[in-house]
C-alpha cells in the first residue's frame, strides 16, 4: 500500500487479534456455517469504516457490538423470522462471555503457532513458503531451486497466505496467557 | 463478491508484491483496487498481516536449507543464546544509563535518579513494540536503544541511538520528554517519531504538537504540529521545519511496517538507509552510481533483494561478498 494509514494500523493491532473470538461468536449465532467468512468480512469492513471518525476506546466491545447488530439485521431481513434467534441476540451481552484477546503471544508461543501453521500447509505450498520465509529467498530464487515458474511460486504464495491467515488468526490455542493484572499471583502452580 | 473471492484477489495482489516483478503500474492498480471497497482493504490488511507474521520464522533458519529440518532443539538453543546476549547488553546499558542521568541532567542540576531507567534495545534489523506503564506505546526501529523513566512529575525517555515512534498517553500533569542528545522534545500527548544519527536529530509529527529545543534551552525552539518534520543538524543552531502533508510524514514512518519508502532518492541515501537495517553493508564504488535516483517500496531487512534488483532493473554491477555488497556502474 502506498501509504499505511493510522486506521490500517489500528485495524491490524486492535481488531484482527479478536478474530478467533469473533468467528466463534458468529458461528454460535448463525446457522449457516458457509456464510461465516462473508459475515466476518462484512463486520471487519463496518468496524473499519466506523472508526474513520475516531477510534473507539474499547476495540473489543466495539467490534462485538457491530457483529451483534449485523447478525440482528440479517436475521430480520431474512423473511424466515426465527424469533428465538433475534431474542437471543438482543439479549446477548457482548462484554461478558468473551475470553480476552490472545494478542500478545510470547515470542516462543508465537513461533510455535507459526510453525504449526506452516506444517499444516499442503506439501508444495509448504515448500515454497519455507524457502521464502525461513530461508528468506526471493520468489525468483525459490522458483529456480524448485524448478518451477515464478507464476507458480506466486500462486503458491497467495494460496499459502490465505490458509495461514485462518491458522494464525483463528488458531486453536494451546497457549496459557499469564496476565499478572488478572491472576495476580493467586492460583499459581 | 463473496469474501472467498475477495480474499483470493487480495492474496494475488500480495503474492505479486511479494515477488520480484512488481512495478509502479502494478502499484497504481493495487491502490485503485484497495480504494474501491472497504471489503477489499480489510481483506488485504488481514492477509498481509498473516504473511508478515511468518517473517518471524526466519529465526528458525539453520545452516542446511533443506525444507524439512525445523530442528527444535537447535532453534531453541540459538534463541537462548541470543536472549542471553541481549539481557547482558541491557544490563550493562542500564548501569551506564544511571550514571548518565546523574551527570547529564539537562538543566545542569545533579539529581539522583530515584528509579533506575528501564533499557530497551533492538539489534540491527530488529523492531520492537514497547508498552510503557503510563499507557504510552513506543515502537523501536532497527539498531535502537532507549531508556525510560516515569517519575511522578515527569516522564522521560532518552534516545541513545536509532529511531523510535511514540504514541504518548495524555497526562497534562506529567510532561513527556524525549532527550535525543543535542535536542529535546517535549509533549503532552501525541504521535511522533524521533530519529537520531549522532547529534543530528529528526522529528516527524503525525498528530498533536511537540516542542523541539536544545537541552539547555539555548538556540531556537520550535513548535511542530501534525504533518510537520523538523531536521536539526549538530553544527547549526537553527532548526529547519519542513512542512509536509500527513501522507509524506506517514511515508517517513513506513519503517514501522518493515518497509522503506523512497521517492526519487539518491542511491547513496538509499544505501545508507538499508545499511541501518542490514549487517551486510552495501558500498557504492563510484559517484555516478551514487547519484542514481530510486523510487519505490522495499523490505527494510532484505538488502540483498534490493541489490539483486539493482542488478536486474538497472543493470548495475553487484558484487555480493561475504561481508559486504559492492555496487558499481
Amino acid at each position: 500500500m502506498s501509504a499505511v494509514t493510522e486506521l490500517d494500523l489500528w485495524f491490524v493491532d486492535e481488531i484482527l487479534p479478536q478474530e478467533r473470538a469473533l468467528t466463534r461468536f458468529i458461528r454460535r449465532n448463525w446457522r449457516d456455517e458457509a456464510e461465516v467468512p462473508d459475515l466476518r468480512q462484512e463486520i471487519y469492513a463496518r468496524a473499519y469504516k466506523g472508526a474513520k471518525g475516531g477510534r473507539p476506546t474499547y476495540a473489543r466491545a466495539y467490534l462485538f457490538t457491530i457483529a451483534r447488530n449485523l447478525l440482528i439485521d440479517r436475521t430480520r431481513r431474512a423473511k424466515v423470522i426465527p424469533i428465538d434467534a433475534v431474542a437471543d441476540l438482543s439479549g446477548l451481552d457482548v462484554a461478558t462471555d468473551l475470553p480476552s484477546a490472545d494478542r500478545h503471544l510470547q515470542g516462543r508461543q508465537e513461533l510455535q503457532l507459526l510453525r504449526d501453521a506452516l506444517a499444516a500447509l499442503p506439501p508444495r505450498c509448504r515448500e515454497v513458503v519455507t524457502l521464502r520465509k525461513i530461508d528468506r529467498l526471493p520468489q525468483r530464487e525459490v522458483a529456480r531451486r524448485l524448478s518451477i515458474t515464478e507464476d507458480t511460486v506466486e500462486r503458491q504464495v497467495g494460496k499459502g497466505m490465505r490458509i495461514l491467515a485462518e491458522a494464525v488468526f483463528g488458531h486453536a490455542i494451546r497457549v496459557r496467557r499469564r496476565s499478572p493484572a488478572l491472576h495476580d499471583g493467586k492460583a499459581r502452580q | 463478491m463473496s469474501s472467498a473471492e475477495i480474499d483470493r484477489k487480495a492474496s494475488e495482489w500480495l503474492a505479486r508484491r511479494d515477488g520480484d516483478r512488481w512495478s509502479n503500474a502494478a502499484q497504481a492498480d493495487l491502490d485503485q483496487w484497495l480504494a474501491e471497497s472497504t471489503l477489499h482493504r480489510v481483506s488485504y490488511l488481514r492477509l498481509q498481516k498473516a504473511w508478515q507474521r511468518m517473517n518471524r520464522l526466519s529465526a528458525l533458519q539453520v545452516p542446511s536449507t533443506d525444507a524439512e529440518p525445523l530442528d527444535e532443539e537447535r532453534a531453541d538453543q540459538a534463541r537462548r543464546r541470543r536472549w542471553a546476549r541481549w539481557s547482558l547488553a541491557a544490563g550493562i546499558a542500564a548501569t551506564m544509563g544511571l550514571t548518565a542521568t546523574l551527570v547529564h541532567d539537562s538543566d545542569g542540576v545533579v539529581v539522583p535518579a530515584q528509579v533506575e531507567p528501564a533499557v530497551y534495545a533492538t539489534a540491527i534489523g530488529g523492531q520492537e513494540i514497547v508498552p510503557l506503564s503510563d499507557g504510552t506505546r513506543v515502537e523501536l526501529n532497527t539498531d535502537t536503544r532507549i531508556r525510560a523513566q516515569l517519575a511522578a512529575n515527569e516522564r522521560r525517555v532518552w534516545l541513545d541511538q536509532g529511531e523510535a515512534y511514540f504514541e504518548v498517553a495524555h497526562d497534562a500533569a506529567r510532561p513527556f520528554v524525549v532527550d535525543a542528545g543535542a535536542r529535546r522534545v517535549t509533549v503532552l500527548g501525541t504521535k511522533f517519531s524521533v530519529r537520531r544519527d549522532g547529534d543530528s536529530v529528526e522529528v516527524a509529527v503525525i498528530e498533536g504538537r511537540v516542542r523541539v529545543e536544545a537541552p539547555a534551552g539555548e538556540g531556537e525552539a520550535k513548535i511542530v504540529t501534525g504533518g510537520d518534520m523538523v531536521i536539526a543538524k549538530p553544527v547549526e543552531r537553527n532548526l529547519l521545519v519542513v512542512r509536509q502533508n500527513l501522507g509524506a510524514v506517514e511515508k517517513e514512518l513506513s519503517w514501522r511496517e518493515g518497509v522503506l519508502n523512497f521517492d526519487s532518492t539518491s542511491l547513496a541515501d538509499v544505501v545508507a538507509e538499508f545499511n541501518r537495517y542490514n549487517r551486510r553493508k552495501m558500498v557504492i564504488a563510484d559517484p555516478a552510481t551514487a547519484a542514481i535516483r530510486i523510487e519505490g517500496m522495499f523490505n527494510a531487512t532484505d538488502g540483498e533483494a534490493f541489490a539483486r534488483m539493482l542488478r536486474e532493473a538497472f543493470g548495475l554491477e553487484v558484487d555480493m561478498r561475504k561481508e559486504k555488497i559492492i555496487i558499481s556502474g
